[in-house]
């Protein structure tokens, strides 16, 4: 069944399908990024991640001195569906090394 | 026996879902709100219906209610209870639903077709095509 045209790259989607069972990256509105191993994904980018790992970014403000303070909160989930409206880019995992 | 993805849930990850009816999960919500209970229905929009459901909010503060209707676009994640076999659990509903569906043609096998009287069909349509 999987023949020559199946492996093709035809369409964006399609980069996303070689990283099934891949860790990906995965950046999201609301200022999150997960990181987590591609279990499955559809054409809504509704996503399942396993061993997954979530990033929430916030910035606050200080009264007094005006410096923005960067602050990110982890979280680590076994198992989460990802609903697509949220997804903004899906990549690789960006190596830090 | 239907054929996978002839079902328009099927076509997508929605079904993952729906493979969840009945068993107890968390969703959290694009407000930022927590909700845990027993799912009890979902549809092809991702509509839930959360049984016996207690709320929480970012600061912690919880609340208790007995059943919740979600709008399925305000739905941010679903986590996944870990002791759950998905793979499982969606052909499970998928060999149900067929063999719904053939109960109700009452064993002969077809799906369901929407029957049009001849009366009802224009002449204008032959004309057009």
């Amino acid at each position: 069944m999987a023949t020559e045209d199946d492996s093709a790259v035809k369409e964006p989607l399609d980069l996303i399908r070689l990283s099934l069972d891949e860790r990906i990256y995965v950046k999201l509105r609301s200022d999150r990024e997960l990181r987590g191993k591609l279990h499955a994904y559809d054409q809504h980018l509704n996503m399942i991640l396993g061993d997954v790992e979530e990033v929430v970014t916030s910035v606050e403000i200080d009264d007094e001195t005006y410096e923005e303070i960067v602050k990110t909160s982890k979280r680590h989930v076994q198992y989460l569906f990802v609903r697509g409206d949220g997804v903004i880019l899906v990549s690789p995992p960006l190596r830090t090394s | 026996m239907g054929k996978r993805g002839e079902r328009q849930s099927e076509r997508t990850l929605v079904c993952v879902i729906q493979a969840l009816m009945g068993l107890e999960l968390l969703v959290e919500l694009r407000n930022d709100l927590s909700i845990r209970g027993f799912l009890d229905d979902c549809d092809n929009a991702m509509n839930v219906i959360i049984k016996d459901a207690m709320i929480e909010d970012v600061e912690g503060c919880q609340k208790h209610m007995p059943l919740i209707f979600v709008r399925g676009s305000n739905i941010r994640f679903v986590h996944i209870p870990d002791n759950v076999n998905i793979m499982q659990a969606v052909e499970e509903r998928r060999l149900v639903l067929d063999r719904a569906a053939l109960a109700y043609m009452g064993g002969k096998g077809l799906a369901p077709m929407p029957k049009v009287l001849e009366t009802q069909i224009p002449d204008t349509a032959d004309a057009a095509i």
